[in-house]
């Protein structure tokens, strides 16, 4: 089971998976798209519902972010499963 | 007894060597292959336990290290645990803090890497960072020793003081959650059992979460069914009504109230890209991060190869020459030279113990390489850029260092896998490891192939090492469908860590307690097979020779020997002759070349009359000899670069011994010689390693794995062989 935020729901522009996103660029967690283990050890590791993470480095696969301080090198089969939202798309609930 | 928590990288270990020193072991945590540090710390009169629980993110039981360390916290109930926290890192970090908060007050937070929080201009408000916590805060640099004995004060007050029993850690959850705990609170205080077993909002939390934890500590408790039944209602009425992941949704409040403690007490957050980040763009790179991986571990490999090998001929000598020899000579004052037991004493201990020490300047220069990777934070990078690549072989991307290691030595390579990050992982690279052709099987294909394919020497060798990998990526790629079928692929989830300058103490305190690590596992398991098959060298079956003085071909050893031979008659080379070649091979592949000389009967070369030059002009000989082997290693450290400041020379085959086992595979091939010798080659590469490697695997993998990797290394070797002689036979007919 996932989560599913209410925020996903009130814009119209679909939350794409963080592994689309280009280095550079800062985006908002909007839900984990996985198993409850994943879920869970993601969000211990603070990718929780509506941090703000930054991409720092893409090595085709793997991908760096900056979230919450913290550097953390998450493989493509993490990538896929997090749905992010672009920052402006914010801030109404 | 003091324990010491904190994420990987926050310099728990740093703190740790600094307490302890010298006044350290390690072990294995009872029925895991994690390990376990544990030293003492002197507080004036009283003495400190001080346990170094394993770095984790977070306490939820998703590798065997969470489960040791919650276990730890909540059930041997420590006087003080101390989280060690990153001040450069709060919010992340203190994540763990609040979750051992949840288990027990005697809690101090040790807030390091102060020097560089400082550098990055950013202010942590101490006090306010204690009062919301509820537990002492102290700053220190553990790098410096800034602060520790502070730190350590506050340890010794807090755990000579009163224990409390009953405490509120700061965190509140939302209502319903809150009122979701009480009543599982409630109803775990009505059973003695577990409320004295568990703090009880901890475990009504717990409850909540793991299921799990439930059915393997709870369920059999007096009540427990019960008590796990209401916690699963409680979960289910929770799950529906936030329609989300229990356990995500507590996560997410906690780094909530975490967000707003750092907004409180942090003031100068850094901005821009950090000095890590920018060596990042390199090291991170897709091709400048892999070169770069790839000349780093080049060094790596020829400083456990090459470096070390100068000091590893000075061990060899010193042991069986100079220590060999004296030994003798003094069991001569007693007139027992010549006796069963001088043979036993040179040719079965010393061997043994020359066999076990040979590994030491392996072993100390490899945990070098390793202890700067890890130190630096380096290691994070190298399983970064690796990771795409090995993740086609179902592995993660760390796991390529010990399997790179594995060409210069099995025995650290199996050590390397210490590193890797889940236990399947380490696994499944253990498994792997053997087929990476180590430097000991060289000679063996060098001496093969001069004798059958003279003009084709190099690209027979070139073979060999082609297809060890071609073995491991096969065997890997089954091992994942079949035995590893249900593990999870362990996607990359790792934090990276910034760039720290190792500390030289670190890095020599990580040598020196691993190579004593191995001295203490490996060297029972290399001596008894060292003195068994001496015994076995020994014991005549012919009737005629004394004990201890027979020829090989009349021992019991030969005899073994023989029976096991029809077993190679189908690949080609089966006689006693090469089946003992086979058998020391288990023990060392060095002796391969050996053992194949002494059974084929060729005089091996003598080392030149040797003089006997008395007790100290030998000791003279031998201590200038090991700074000549310093300053080889030295000269080899160039050669890292490809600089070559040694002369080499190639070994060949000594005319003689290449006739007589030309002759011998002949014979057993039915004329087919050079194909016989090929499986043979094919036989070495693939079947285990050496006994080193098996105790090596014993330690790191287990029993049990170590019994299913011995066992399936000689099947894959022997189909293998068998493959290459049989099909060979009909294609070249």
């Amino acid at each position: 089971m996932s989560s599913h935020n209410i925020s996903t729901l009130v814009f119209d522009i679909a939350p794409r998976p963080l592994s689309a996103v280009p280095r550079g660029e800062s985006v908002r967690l909007v839900r984990i798209d996985a198993g409850r283990r994943l879920t869970r050890r993601l969000a211990e590791l603070g990718l929780t519902p509506g941090v703000v993470m930054q991409v720092v480095h893409k090595n085709g696969g793997p991908m760096l972010i900056a979230v919450r301080g913290a550097r953390l090198a998450l493989g493509r089969g993490v990538t896929d499963k997090i749905l992010v939202e672009e920052l402006d798309h914010t801030v109404s609930s | 007894m003091i324990a010491l928590a904190g994420n990987p990288n926050t310099g728990k270990t740093t703190i740790f060597n600094r307490l302890t020193g010298a006044r350290q072991h390690t072990g294995n945590w009872p029925g895991k292959t994690v390990e376990k540090k544990e030293g003492t710390w002197w507080h004036g009169e009283t003495r400190f336990r001080i346990i170094d629980l394993p770095g984790t993110y977070s306490l939820s039981a998703f590798s065997a290290e969470e489960v040791i360390a919650r276990d730890f916290i909540v059930e041997a109930r420590p006087d003080v645990v101390i989280v060690v926290v990153d001040a450069t890192n709060l919010e992340r970090n203190l994540y763990l803090v609040l979750q051992i908060l949840e288990m027990t007050p005697a809690v101090i937070v040790a807030l390091n890497m102060m020097d560089v929080a400082r550098d990055q201009g950013l202010q942590i408000d101490i006090d306010g960072l204690s009062q919301r916590l509820g537990v002492p805060v102290v700053p220190l640099t553990a790098r410096t020793g800034e602060g520790l004995p502070q730190l350590m004060a506050t340890a010794a007050q807090v755990a000579s003081g009163p224990p409390t029993t009953r405490f509120l850690p700061p965190i509140r959850y939302s209502r319903p959650i809150e009122e979701a705990i009480a009543r599982l609170e409630e109803a775990i205080r009505a059973h003695p059992q577990l409320a004295q077993g568990y703090p009880a909002r901890w475990l009504a939390l717990q409850l909540l979460q793991d299921d799990t934890f439930c059915q393997e500590k709870i369920a059999h408790l007096p009540g427990g069914v019960a008590l796990c039944q209401q916690a699963r209602e409680a979960r289910i009425s929770l799950e529906a009504r936030y329609r989300t992941d229990i356990d995500a949704l507590i996560a997410e409040e906690r780094y909530a109230w975490i967000h707003r403690l750092v907004q409180e007490v942090i003031r100068g957050r850094p901005q821009g890209p950090t000095l890590s980040d920018r060596v990042d763009a390199v090291a991170m790179h897709p091709v400048g991060g892999l070169i770069l991986f790839l000349a780093i571990m080049w060094v790596v490999f020829k400083l456990s190869t090459d470096v070390a090998a100068p000091f590893v001929a000075w061990i060899d000598l010193f042991v069986n020459r100079f220590l060999a020899h004296w030994v003798l000579e003094g069991l001569a004052l007693v007139h027992l030279e010549s006796s069963w037991f001088a043979s036993l004493i040179t040719d079965g201990i010393l061997a043994g113990v020359g066999g076990v020490l040979v590994f030491v300047p392996v072993l100390m220069f490899l945990y070098m390489g390793m202890a700067i990777m890890e130190d630096s934070g380096y290691m994070a990078r190298a399983a970064f850029v690796m990771d795409g690549y090995m993740r086609h072989l179902g592995l993660q991307g760390k796991s390529f260092v010990p399997l790179v290691l594995g060409f210069g030595c099995n025995v650290p390579a199996i050590y390397a896998t210490r590193t890797l990050d889940s236990r399947t992982d380490r696994l499944l690279t253990g498994l792997l490891v053997p087929f990476m052709s180590c430097s000991a099987r060289l000679p063996v294909y060098v001496l093969i192939a001069s004798i059958f394919f003279p003009h084709f020497r190099t690209p027979a060798v070139l073979v060999m090492y082609l297809l060890g990998v071609l073995v491991a990526l096969t065997v890997g790629f089954l091992l994942r469908k079949t035995l590893f079928k249900r593990s999870e692929t362990s996607a990359l989830l790792i934090e990276v860590p910034a760039y720290r300058l190792p500390t030289i103490k670190n890095v020599w305190m990580e040598m020196t307690l691993r190579t004593r690590a191995f001295l203490e596992g490996a060297a029972t398991i290399i001596m008894a097979v060292s003195i068994v098959i001496w015994l076995f060298l020994a014991i005549p079956v012919n009737g005629q020779s004394a004990f201890a003085d027979t020829p090989v071909e009349h021992s019991a050893f030969a005899a073994v020997a023989g029976v096991m031979s029809p077993l190679f008659k189908p690949l080609g080379f089966g006689n006693w002759q090469n089946a003992s070649a086979l058998i020391t091979g288990f023990i060392a592949k060095e002796v391969v070349v050996s053992t194949l000389a002494q059974v084929y009967h060729v005089p091996q070369e003598s080392p030149g009359p040797e003089e006997d030059l008395g007790f100290w002009a030998e000791a003279r000989l031998a201590a200038i000899s090991f700074f000549r082997a310093t300053a080889d290693t030295l000269k080899a450290i160039p050669g890292i670069v490809g600089i070559d400041l040694l002369d080499e020379e190639e070994p060949g085959a000594p005319p003689a011994l290449g006739e007589a086992i030309r002759q011998g595979f002949e014979q057993t091939s039915g004329g087919r010689g050079a194909l016989a010798g090929f499986s043979f080659m094919v036989f070495v590469l693939l079947y285990t390693p050496c006994m080193a490697t098996v105790a090596a695997m014993r330690q790191e993998l287990g029993g049990r794995w170590t019994l299913l990797s011995v066992g399936s290394q000689l099947t894959i070797a022997w189909l293998a062989a068998f493959l290459v002689f049989q099909a060979g036979k009909i294609f070249l007919s």
